[in-house]
This record gives C-alpha cells, structure tokens and sequence, in this order.
C-alpha cells in the first residue's frame, strides 16, 4: 500500500513536470498548430518554407486574437505575392525581449513597441529606420490623425507608425443602469452622484485594478487629472512650457487620490482585481462604470457574452468648465522597421496595410477595443455589418475621430512621456496610498522629466485646440 | 620503469586536477565571470542598456541610491524578508521532519507530498494563489465575502501585503526544507539515540543534544542559503504584486529589473544589483569562514 501511494505520487508528480518537456520533441509540427517554443512565446509554424522569412513580435494576447491578427495581416500579405511569407511570433515578455534583441542585432523585421517612448530609445541608437521616405511615398502624414503621427517622430523623422489608438471614456453596463434608474453622466457632479449611490449600496463606484500590470494606474489617474484638473496640464508640461510640479497639477494629482481614498477605484479591492476582473465586475453587476480607455473593450469581448454584448454602453469622459467632448487618447502599441533588415521595402508595405481603414475594421471584427486604427478615413468606414463591442468599438471612434483631429484631445502619458518620466508617474500609487504628498510627487516627476527633455526624448507633440 | 621523485609526482597529480576542474573554470568565467565584471563596470555608468557606449559616471549612480527612498523601502523589505524565512520556515520545516521522522510509516508517502508545491513552476502557484485564493471574483476570498465575511486580499493592504506574498513563497518552500532536514536527521546515528534514550533522555533532549548536534552543519547550510536567496528574491513578488501597492513589497531585485526595462535605466540597475549581490556574498563569506574555522577545530 505504501509503495502504491508513493508510486501515485510520484506519477502525479511526474505528470506536472511534463508539460515542461513537451517541446522537447522530435515530431515536427502541425503546420496550423501554434506551437510552444520557450515559455511566454508562441509562433505558428510556417505554411510557405520555400519563401523567404519577415519576422514580427508581438505581445502574447487570448488565442482567438493572435489566430485572428495572423488571418488578417499574415493572412492578406502572404496572399499578395509569392516571394516572402510573414509570420508573427507572441511573445509575453516582448517589452523586455526587444530591446535586448535589437542591441545584439537579432530583432524581428517589424519591431513593435508598446508606444512612442520605447522606439524613441530605439531611434536615438539608430537601431531602427527613418520611415520619412516610406511616409511620403505612400502618404502617411495626410492620412494619420497628428497627434498620433507627431508623437511617432523625433527630430521631423518618423520612426514608426502608431497601431490602435485608444480613446478614454467611460464604458458602463445598460442593464445595471437601467435596474438602478440611472442615466449615463453628462458632468462629473452626476457622474460622483451615481458613484456615491453605487458605494452607499456595496457596488464598486468605478470598475478599476492594477493587479498584474502597475502601468494600470496611467489609465485612472491620467483621466481624472485631465478631465478634472486641466486638459493642457500633460501637454504644458511635456512642452517645457510649465514645469511637472504647478500648483493646478498638483491639485489634480491629489484630486485622483482623494478618489482613490474615497473607494472611487474599486473601494479596498484595487490591486487585487485585474483588467479582465475589473469588467467582470460590471458584467456581474458589482461596478458601476468603468473609467478606462477603450482598450478595455477587448475584456469586455471575454466577459459580455453573445447578446450580452448590446449591454455595454459609452459616453465620452466629462470635463471640468469645458462643454466640448475632450478624448484622452494613446497608441496602445506601434511599429517600427528594424534598422537590419533586408526586407525594408515589404515591412513599410506591410506598414502601409496596417494604416488602413480596411486592416482597421477586419481587426476590430474579431478583436475590438484594440485596433482603432487612427486613420482619417476610419471616420467613412461602413461599419453597418458590425454588431456588439465591434459595432462599439466603431460608433466610439467615428464619434471621436472628427474632434480628435480638430485638436479636442488631451495626452495619456503611456504613450507620450518618455520611459523614465512615464515610470516615474507610474508611482502615483504612492500618493494615493500615503506614502508620499502630491507636492512630492510631482517633484520626482519633474525632476525625471526635465531630464527626458535635456536628452531629446520628449517627442514632438500637436498642440491641443483648445 | 623509473619511477618519478615524489616531488614530481605530486605535481602532476595537482596539474590533472587543475585539468579536470578547467572545463568548469571556463565555464564559470563565461556565464558568471565575465557578465559579473560587466555589471560591476555598468554600475559606474550611465548606461540605456542598449547603446553600445556607456558614460562614466563614477560614483553617481550610488549617490542616487543613497537618496532613493524606494532603494531604501526594498533594502527594508529584503531584511524583512530574510528575518520571515530564517525563522518561519525553519521552524515549521524543522518540528514537521522531526515529527515526520518518528513515522514508522508513510513518511516518503508526507515528502512527496510536501515536496509538490516546490515542484511546481513559480508562475502556476502565482495563479492559483492569486485566482483561487485571494481573487475578490473567483477565489476563496471572494466567496467569503459573498457569504458576508468582511474580508479582503492581504495583497492589496499595504502593511499586509509583504506578509502576503511571504505566506505563499513560505508554503511553497517549507516542504523542501523539511525533506533537507528529514535526509539529516536520519543520518543521526542510531546508537546515539538509543544510549540517550537508554539514559532517560526526554524527547526535547534527545533533540537538541543528539539529533541537533548531528544536523547543525545542513542547518547552517541552509541558514547560509536562506540568506542568500532572500536577498535575491523576485519571482514571487514580482508574481503577486510586481513590488506593489506603493513598493509595499519591493524588493532590490524588483527594483533593479523595473529599473532596467522600464526606465531603461540599466546603470542605475547594476548598482542595485551590485549592492544585492554584496549583501548575499556577505552570508557566503561568513559560511565559509565558519566551515574552516569548524573544520581547524
């Protein structure tokens, strides 16, 4: 019995490690299988081995998205000749991968980056290309909304090509409201009244969490100091105009804690519920808005199932003494085209693709919140056939493309403060948790900033309209 | 056949073993020599870890360190961490082998199972901890609170959070420690134990004056090992709460790498990472001091 019992274990035990082993194996692989080469990375073996190879990274999302960006893009561009084949490779760890791999000169073709910051580094070590001739070429400037596009130079050159730009809002759960009687906020005195009434009954007022991913914060404290602080704070201070640490920013910093404090942000539960979590929450019930970037859809995606879909509802952020609807926009990633590479001339077509309103709403059909491509002609894309959170993710961007490209935006510092500052500001966690005053932070900030300017990091920004 | 003056004969010997122990050096020198050396030069440099010049900066990275408060809270928090694992684990690991011991049978039956969850990859206790347990949606905590409890997350306060993320990296490890010490306890020789116990020895002394005796060297090997893994400790920390809420639970190890790939800060990294590194040297150079010394006597 005993031998039996230790034999079980140890079969069990066994059983646990071999997953580990499984890529290990001589059998080759199912061309239309993803197979698992190291952990975190997944890349479907290729269909055309006789054809030469361009490689591309990208982030590791849910199965169903990576299939879905292989159809599309890999799908259209392998189709259009007969003489190269891309494939994509997902990586969990691509942030920390990249730049290892572009200093010892082994990166992908395509080189994704999480926003401009990254491939601003990149550009400065002259690891990546300057795109201005491609730009002009196929006319890139006049197509790409130009806070997106300005935000992707760096001394009048381009470096990169924004992927899906995101907007602020505040997603809400139709059926919630409609059980509770209340109207989507117009302005942030009814938008704290229904936060009040949610937390008066145990809801959580916002849904909201960093678990997993601490870069969460920029989401909640960049919408709260821009629309209830000032819109022109982010872009003053990036400009050299003002310094991180005026007054009006500091009031802003320390207003996003008083929400923190006041349980706005998930009441006690903000670092344990993270992103999919947090639209669980409104799902389920037990939130009642959510304050985030549109970003967010693709979780809704996971959560609203089916007809569940219709539930989500939108409206734009309310801002402090200004009637016009003001978007908090970011790139959620881009690309740039490696400085190595032989295949330059096929990466900017690949690129060219990908600023289409065509590539943007196959995407969004599968995957949506994520490829809000910001492209001008986005605003004339016959969305008609489109239902639930793409349907969503479409009516949100047509909505705002038109005010973004007059100037009604206002800057997320995840895409536009350079790495060290946006790190910097990342800890404003610190101040919402008393460890340190909003006059202390802001100085860390600045200080950090000032550096980031000194050193040309700060990319070129378009100045708001307002 | 002549055969070779001692004196000669010693000298080859030792050049075989210096032969036999070069794959080894050279092996050393490659994966931890030579990137060591880099680092420490890093440490003196500004540095974006991806331009192929540093700039000299002498001792500025350190000055930096000494006025960071974050560099201070993880130093904190790695004493913190190493005073938690050299005593509670220990102790749990340490009465569990002791009691383990005194089976008669099903004690290989109790170390396997003690040792699954220090088998299991770092990430796959993450999740379940996280999810199962402390997720206000899905876990155990969540549940509680449906039912009325007034509970939250350890995670997610900031003067329970390190004590959280110690409590799994703890259950995760203490099995292991109770098998190292099981394997050393039941190499006490037998007749000690029954001479005490002939003697009229109570339990608590046959303990510490026979079976204590016998395990103090693996003790303070793992004592030694303790130290040195929690100052370099990340997995789990960076697992659970990335250092969070508010560096609550940084770590210089979590620092460093936030340092390095977020801020592209790689110079300043390597001072971090020089000053952990000097820290864990500290317990090996104390171990080794007092095996010889030990060993002299």
């Amino acid at each position: 019995m005993k031998k039996l019992m230790s034999l079980l274990l140890s079969s069990a035990l066994l059983l646990t490690l071999l997953p580990a082993c499984g890529s290990t194996g001589t059998t080759p692989p199912d061309t239309s299988e993803p197979t698992e080469q190291e952990e975190g990375v997944t890349k479907t073996a290729r269909q055309y081995p006789d054809r030469e190879e361009i490689t591309m990274w990208f982030w590791g999302p849910a199965p169903e998205y990576q299939e879905h960006i292989q159809d599309v893009l890999c799908g259209w561009y392998n189709e259009s000749q007969d003489q190269y084949e891309l494939t994509i490779e997902f990586r969990n760890t691509v942030d920390v991968d990249m730049p290892r791999a572009l200093a010892a000169h082994n990166a992908p073709d395509i080189v994704y980056a999480s926003g401009p910051s990254y491939t601003a580094v990149y550009a400065n070590e002259g690891l990546v290309l300057d795109l201005n001739d491609y730009a002009e070429q196929y006319g890139w400037k006049d197509r790409v909304l130009g806070v997106m596009y300005d935000a992707c130079t760096l001394d009048g050159h381009l470096y990169s090509v924004p992927g899906g730009m995101v907007i602020g809002g505040i997603l809400y759960n139709k059926a919630t409201f409609e059980e509770k009687g209340w109207e989507p906020p117009t302005t942030i005195d009814e938008m704290v009244a229904i936060m009040d009434e949610a937390k008066a009954e145990g809801m959580y007022p916002l849904a909201a969490g960093n678990k997993g991913w601490k870069p969460c914060n920029d989401h909640f404290s960049s919408m709260i100091i821009n629309h209830l602080g000032s819109p022109r704070l982010f872009y003053d201070a990036l400009t050299g105009n003002t310094s991180f640490n005026t007054p009006e920013m500091v009031q802003a910093v320390q207003t996003s804690a008083d929400w923190f404090q006041a349980g706005y942000l998930a009441g006690n539960d903000y670092v344990n519920l993270d992103s999919q979590e947090a639209i669980q929450t409104l799902k389920d019930g037990r939130s009642a808005m959510a304050m985030v970037p549109t970003l967010y859809i693709q979780f809704a995606a996971q959560s609203f199932l089916g007809e569940e879909a219709d539930q989500v509802g939108f409206v734009p952020m309310p801002t402090v003494g200004m009637d016009e609807d003001v978007y908090d926009v970011s790139m959620n990633c881009n690309f740039a085209i490696n400085a190595d590479t032989k295949y330059a001339d096929e990466c900017a077509k690949i690129l060219d693709y990908m600023l289409t309103a065509e590539f943007g709403g196959k995407m969004t059909e599968g995957w949506p919140g994520y490829w809000a491509i910001p492209v001008k002609d986005m605003a004339n894309y016959d969305a008609s056939s489109m239902t639930g959170l793409s349907k969503l993710t479409m009516d949100i961007l047509q909505q705002a493309i038109d005010s973004i490209d007059a100037g009604y935006f206002c800057l997320h510092p995840s895409s536009f403060f350079p790495s060290a500052t946006v790190t910097a500001f990342e800890d404003i966690d610190t101040v919402w948790q008393g460890v340190m005053t909003a006059e202390q932070f802001c100085q860390t900030v600045d200080a950090e900033l000032q550096n980031d300017i000194a050193n040309g990091l700060v990319c070129p920004l378009t100045e708001p309209a307002y | 056949m002549t055969q070779l003056p001692a004196h000669r004969q010693k000298r080859v010997r030792t050049l075989g073993y210096h032969l036999l122990s070069l794959p080894a050096v050279v092996l050393s020198a490659f994966v931890v020599l030579i990137p060591a050396l880099q680092t420490i030069y890093a440490a003196f440099t500004e540095w974006n870890g991806i331009s192929p010049e540093k700039e000299w900066v002498g001792l500025r990275n350190f000055q930096e360190l000494a006025e960071d408060w974050i560099f201070r809270q993880a130093l904190v928090n790695n004493i913190k961490w190493t005073l938690i694992f050299v005593t509670i684990p220990v102790i749990v690991a340490m009465l569990s082998a002791v009691l383990i011991a005194h089976f008669r049978v099903g004690h290989k039956t109790f170390q396997v199972i003690y040792l699954i969850p220090y088998l299991l990859a770092p990430t796959t206790n993450a999740i379940i901890w996280l999810n199962i347990i402390f997720s206000p949606t899905g876990g155990l905590v969540g549940f509680l609170q449906k039912l009325g409890w007034d509970i939250t997350s350890p995670l997610g306060n900031m003067n329970t959070a390190l004590y959280g993320v110690a409590a799994v990296d703890i259950w995760h490890y203490w099995g292991f420690l109770t098998v190292i010490y099981l394997a050393a306890l039941r190499q006490t020789p037998v007749d000690q134990i029954k001479a005490a116990q002939i003697e009229g020895a109570s339990g608590w002394q046959v303990y510490r004056y026979v079976y204590l005796p016998n395990i103090a060297p693996t003790v303070r090997l793992m004592f030694v090992f303790i130290v040195i893994y929690s100052f370099m400790t990340f997995d789990y920390i960076y697992l659970l709460t990335s250092g969070g809420p508010a560096h609550a639970t940084e770590m210089l190890s979590t620092y460093a790498y936030t340092t390095a790939f977020s801020a592209f800060k790689f110079g300043k990294a390597a001072a971090i990472s020089l000053a952990m590194g000097l820290l864990g040297s500290f317990a090996a150079f104390f171990y080794t001091w007092f095996s010889r010394k030990e060993a002299l006597e």
